[in-house]
């Protein structure tokens, strides 16, 4: 399975450009989307979706060409949005008949197994009849992971699902997440990294419709061995940092001392000590680099 | 804190487009409703006596324009409180240190000004209508501010204020907009099942007081009022009315209170609303086994049209179910149903008589009220079907599924019709239920469907199909709505503007009551094949606008109108627009057919019979003097095929010069509905033929002397029917035929036609001014299985021919009363 994505550029009427021209390739396996609040994903995520079209560009997913026939798409799709709503009154079990008439699959009792299957998957079966609108927060989101799963679907897109979620329930998410994400390709979205790194075989950082890094975490993880500093400081200490050494995070600690995390090719000076990288350093080193570069741009 | 809130409330209705739309119609309505009343749209206003701005014509007016502000203020009181809760604001703005009673009166008087403000717009267009130059200056009264004043302190700002209050009362329980609206609704089918069971016709005090509106009150002292009072009087303000005023502010306080009482700064509803809800299970923590195998259950996916159609089929139920099982809807069937059996069982109450409960009586009593109730019904649910997967946010999931639009819509469709069969059906089961109380018991099923479900359905679902495409077209639930209620009541008043013919009238048809003349001997006789071809001429423009609603289906997000009509491009190819083609050319074809089958009808309509009338009486008014002889005999043969819907006839009028002077011309129409000869049998010549008013001049070589007798023969036939009209009055099962057909001596002024209340109109007898006591001979043949009625005694009934023949004659003179033929 493949899905290409090529210079997809998208500008709404207010003049924003939520996508400027972007291009990627996806494989069978999780797909990651990173980037902060309004970087394009939900755009990307809506258009991948068939919800919205861009001004140019295109989607293949293997021969289908998403943006002359979204129908064939939408037969292998399933989508959670980031934020959704459900007809009240509806239990979980109606909710999913309903979308499975949708969906278009054919017998009612190809439909009683799937559901079954999927509230399974999704640990719903007990709470199939009472009503969606009245589910918590983690029991919507995997409401949604039940009805994205109902027609078998080859590409799972998945937008920021994990906003809001207590940790436990983020954690239950995840692993129904890898679970059904072996034999498709998901593309999920999400400003946390930590989601990134725990699920994605892939990874893409966007912002501002851009695509500033496209890799696998580790490959990521391991160009930065070696140039990932921490540095303490107290609160009234400056520290200066040159265009060789980039600072990259801060953290307080409990007796008011600041740790900085820096990027640097060499040791900033002798006082730092060197630590193992995380995705959390590659993410905020592309997105420094990323605002460097639009400011030239702008200059 | 109150001016803040009422600020913000008010500045977010002032940049509303709808309160504009709302003040531009009422505006346009008033204005156009007085100015087409003072001759703005008729050529000739002559016969028009009412004053257009009379105080009893603005009184009537405001209660149509109520009827209009009864959509307007649930959408504005309907959202004041539950915006907040749409958008979220309320768990931000509850938490400030707000006075509830600052906050609610806030709220409420926002959108309660903008009605005011709506009422005066409404008031603007009645006063510049009548500043329009070109009216007819008699039909119009100088301004009174006065009679506005009191329109608006004594009806429509109470009235106004009750409805308002009654919606931000369920708009605090419910914090949702639209069961105001139901609310309203049920409101108005109470009022009418309140007026019905207190009294019939004949109204009492007690329902003139509870009568919400004060029409009833109102009505009382102004429904025998003739047309010099409605021109002069002023709307008297009666003690009733009084009453129902004060009683009407006390139910607003009590409104006002009960909305405070239980108005809360909480995130949820009061609870007594959710008492009947389930008991929530608590959430499911069971962590399921991690890295297990997901692996699918095998499946088919369904392919085909047929598999289109199923899948359409069952997600209307899915529709029909979302709405079925709400309580707005089950207590609008209920009292819509509690209206309808009122109706039913009341068929006695009016004329005092006892009436059968015939299958067709239970049909025809509440049909005006349940088809403007299915219509509103239609025009609302259709703007919920269409826009809630909108207005819940679940449009993401459902328009990323690969279901077709035209599955979709169609499921829709399917919804409303089954919605509209649903409440068919109730009025069904109450006639039955009406006729089982008064011990009638011959259940004429097949009638009670044919009648509900082949004659209202199709017209409900065209009205159905219309209110898909307006909400497809219009977001907006309340302005689509609104819309719709203009073009429901604006269609009936086309010809007012001119358009009077029917193939521009959308959903209308010629004859539009004829199912309430409906006879148990003849069914719905001729009018029911036009009917059904107008429906067919309708349907296929309800394609169209189907058609027009999937080219425009929203589907996913648009963000401008380039995008918006890229999107119609797109879907504009291939079968669509096969379609849409065809349909087209299929409904101008069938519009031009229509058309022309009009134009080549040969009997002129009533109106068009009243303008020959008048030219005639212009011409031919002075011959009325003239001595004329008189009929003192008639014999006639009637030949009714009832098969063939003709008649044919032929007779011969005996006739006396009873005068004292020589008549030297006869003068003889004949009748428009009859292509008739004659001749005398004395020589003469015609010295003039008028072919429009079908009036002769018969000048006879020797004049009738006084005492001399004449003979008049003639020759009838029946004109044939045509698809749209009826030109004869005979029925396969009951023939009913007046001697007005036959032709008639002297010349009779259209004025002594007229009604005995209108100006100009005499004493005369219409059958009394060319014959006096006759002697008849009649013998009437009809078919085998028929039998025929006529004025005399039988003298014989024979079979001839395959013909049923029956011979009546007067044994002595008879009055001048003209005889009527039945043949059943």
């Amino acid at each position: 399975m493949r899905l290409e994505i090529q210079e997809l550029k998208k500008t709404y009427p207010n003049g924003k450009t939520a996508l400027n021209g972007i291009s990627l390739r996806m494989n069978t396996g999780m797909f990651g989307l990173l980037g902060p609040n309004g970087a394009g994903k939900s755009t990307l995520m809506r258009t991948l979706a068939t919800l919205q079209v861009p001004d140019s560009g295109s989607i293949f997913f293997n021969d289908i060409d998403v943006l002359k026939d979204p129908m064939s798409l939408r037969r292998i799709l399933g989508y959670l949005p980031q934020d959704f709503g459900v007809y009240p009154g509806l239990s979980a079990q109606e909710l999913l008949e309903y979308l499975c008439v949708l969906k278009g699959i054919k017998s009612a009792s190809n439909r009683k197994m799937i559901i079954e299957h999927v509230l399974d998957l999704t640990n719903l079966t007990e709470v199939r009849k009472q009503a969606v609108s009245r589910f918590s927060g983690g029991m919507k989101q995997r409401f949604g992971i039940a009805q994205l799963l109902l027609n078998n679907p080859g590409l799972i897109i998945v937008d920021e699902p994990t906003a809001g979620l207590d940790p436990v329930e983020r954690k239950r998410f995840l692993n129904v997440l890898r679970q059904v994400g072996t034999e498709s390709i998901v593309v999920f979205s999400s400003h946390i990294v930590e989601d990134i790194s725990e699920l994605c075989h892939q990874f893409a950082i966007l912002n501002h419709g851009e695509i500033l890094l496209k890799s696998s975490p580790s490959e990521s993880i391991i160009s930065l061995k070696g140039k990932i500093w921490e540095r303490k400081i107290q609160p009234n200490e400056d520290f200066t940092l040159t265009p060789e050494i980039l600072q990259l995070s801060s953290n307080y600690q409990p007796d008011n001392s600041i740790v900085l995390r820096l990027f640097a090719s060499k040791p900033p000076d002798h006082l730092c000590t060197t630590i193992i990288p995380n995705l959390e350093d590659v993410y905020f080193l592309e997105m420094l680099r990323g605002n460097f570069a639009a400011r030239n741009t702008s200059q | 804190m109150i001016h803040a809130i009422l600020k913000f409330e008010l500045k977010y209705w002032m940049k509303n487009p709808a309160t504009y739309l709302y003040a531009a119609i009422l505006f346009l309505f008033a204005f156009f409703s007085i100015a087409g009343a003072a001759g703005l749209f008729q050529g000739d206003i002559s016969h028009q006596t009412l004053i257009a701005n009379s105080p009893f014509a603005l009184y009537q007016l405001s209660n149509v324009g109520f009827k209009l502000m009864l959509f307007v203020i649930p959408s504005m009181l309907g959202l004041s409180l539950s915006r907040d809760y749409q958008f979220q604001v309320h768990s931000l703005m509850y938490s400030y240190p707000i006075a509830r009673s600052q906050f609610l009166i806030a709220k409420f008087m926002a959108p309660f000004l903008i009605i005011v403000i709506l009422w005066t717009c409404f008031i603007l267009g009645c006063f510049l209508a009548t500043k329009l130059p070109g009216l007819e200056a008699t039909l119009l009264l100088p301004f009174d501010l006065k009679v506005y004043f009191k329109l608006l302190i004594v009806y429509l700002l109470p009235n106004s204020l009750l409805i308002s209050l009654i919606v931000f009362l369920i708009n605090v329980l419910s914090r949702k907009q639209f069961p105001g609206f139901i609310s309203i609704i049920v409101l108005l089918i109470i009022r009418e099942t309140g007026i019905r069971l207190s009294s019939g016709f004949e109204l009492n005090d007690l329902s003139l007081i509870l009568e919400p509106f004060a029409e009833l009150a109102t009505s009382a002292s102004t429904r025998y009022w003739d047309i010099a009072e409605q021109n002069a009087l002023n709307i008297p303000l009666s003690s009733i009315v009084i009453l129902n005023r004060c009683l009407v502010l006390l139910v607003c306080v009590f409104l006002a209170i009960t909305s405070y009482r239980n108005f809360n700064f909480h995130q949820e509803a009061p609870s007594f609303l959710r008492i009947f809800k389930k008991k929530f299970r608590s959430e499911i923590r069971v962590e399921k086994e991690p890295g297990r195998s997901i692996s699918f259950p095998f499946f088919e996916f369904g392919k085909g049209l047929f598999f289109r159609i199923n899948q359409s089929w069952k997600l209307s139920f899915y529709e029909l179910k979302s709405i079925v099982k709400s309580r707005a809807f089950i207590l609008v069937l209920v009292f819509g149903t509690l209206l309808g059996f009122v109706l039913q069982a009341q068929i006695n109450t009016p004329y005092g008589i006892k009436v059968w409960p015939l299958t067709w009586v239970m049909l025809a009593f509440p049909v005006l009220f349940y088809k403007i109730f299915i219509a509103f019904i239609s025009f609302f649910y259709a703007g919920i079907l269409i826009n809630k997967a909108k207005q819940e946010d679940m449009f993401c999931l459902i328009d990323a599924t690969s279901i077709h639009n035209w599955v979709l819509y169609s499921s829709k469709l399917l919804a409303l019709i089954k919605i509209q069969m649903l409440i068919l059906s109730c009025i069904f089961l109450s006639g039955i239920l009406v006729q089982s109380m008064n011990s009638y018991y011959d259940f004429e099923l097949h009638h009670y469907a044919f009648d509900l479900y082949c004659i209202h359905l199709p017209e409900m679902i065209i009205w159905g199909i219309l209110a898909l495409f307006i909400h497809t077209i219009i977001s907006n639930t309340w302005i689509g709505l609104f819309t719709l209620a203009l073009l429901y009541f604006g269609v009936s008043e086309l010809p007012m503007i001119g358009i009077e013919q029917w193939i521009f009238r959308f959903n209308e048809n010629p004859d539009p009551g004829f199912y309430l003349h409906y006879s148990d001997l003849s069914g719905y006789s001729h009018s029911l094949k036009a009917y059904f071809i107008f429906k067919v001429y309708w349907f296929i423009f309800s394609g169209i606008l189907m058609a027009i609603t999937l080219l425009v289906w929203k589907r996913g997000l648009i963000f401008s109108v380039k995008e918006f009509l890229r999107n119609i491009r797109q879907r504009f190819q291939g079968k669509l627009v096969f379609a849409a083609s065809f349909l087209f050319i299929g409904f101008l074809s069938a519009g031009i057919w229509i058309h022309f089958q009009y134009r080549n009808s040969e009997i002129p309509s009533a109106e068009q019979i009243e303008i020959i009338e008048k030219e005639s009486d212009k011409k031919w008014a002075h011959l009325e003097i003239l001595p004329q002889p008189r009929i003192i005999g008639v014999k006639v043969n009637m030949d009714i095929y009832p098969e063939e819907f003709k008649f044919t006839s032929s007779g011969q009028y005996s006739m006396v010069n009873l005068s004292s002077s020589p008549i030297d011309s006869i003068l003889v129409r004949t009748s428009h509905e009859v292509s008739t000869k004659f001749e005398l049998d004395k020589s003469y010549s015609i010295t003039l033929n008028d072919p429009d008013s079908k009036f002769n001049i018969l000048k006879l070589e020797c004049p009738l002397l006084p005492g001399d007798t004449v003979k008049l023969n003639f020759q009838l036939k029946s004109i044939d029917n045509t698809i749209f009209q009826k030109n004869n009055p005979v029925e396969k099962n009951g023939t009913y035929i007046t001697s007005l057909i036959y032709p008639a001596i002297g010349y009779r002024s259209s004025k002594t036609d007229r009604k005995a209340h209108e100006e100009g109109a005499t004493d005369n007898h219409y059958r009394s001014f060319d014959s006096d006591f006759i002697s008849l001979e009649l013998l009437v043949s009809t078919s085998e299985d028929q039998t025929a009625i006529a004025p005399g005694y039988l003298e014989k009934s024979y079979i001839e021919r395959g013909r049923k023949f029956f011979k009546y004659i007067s044994k002595s003179p008879v009055t001048s009363l003209l005889p009527k033929w039945d043949s059943s």
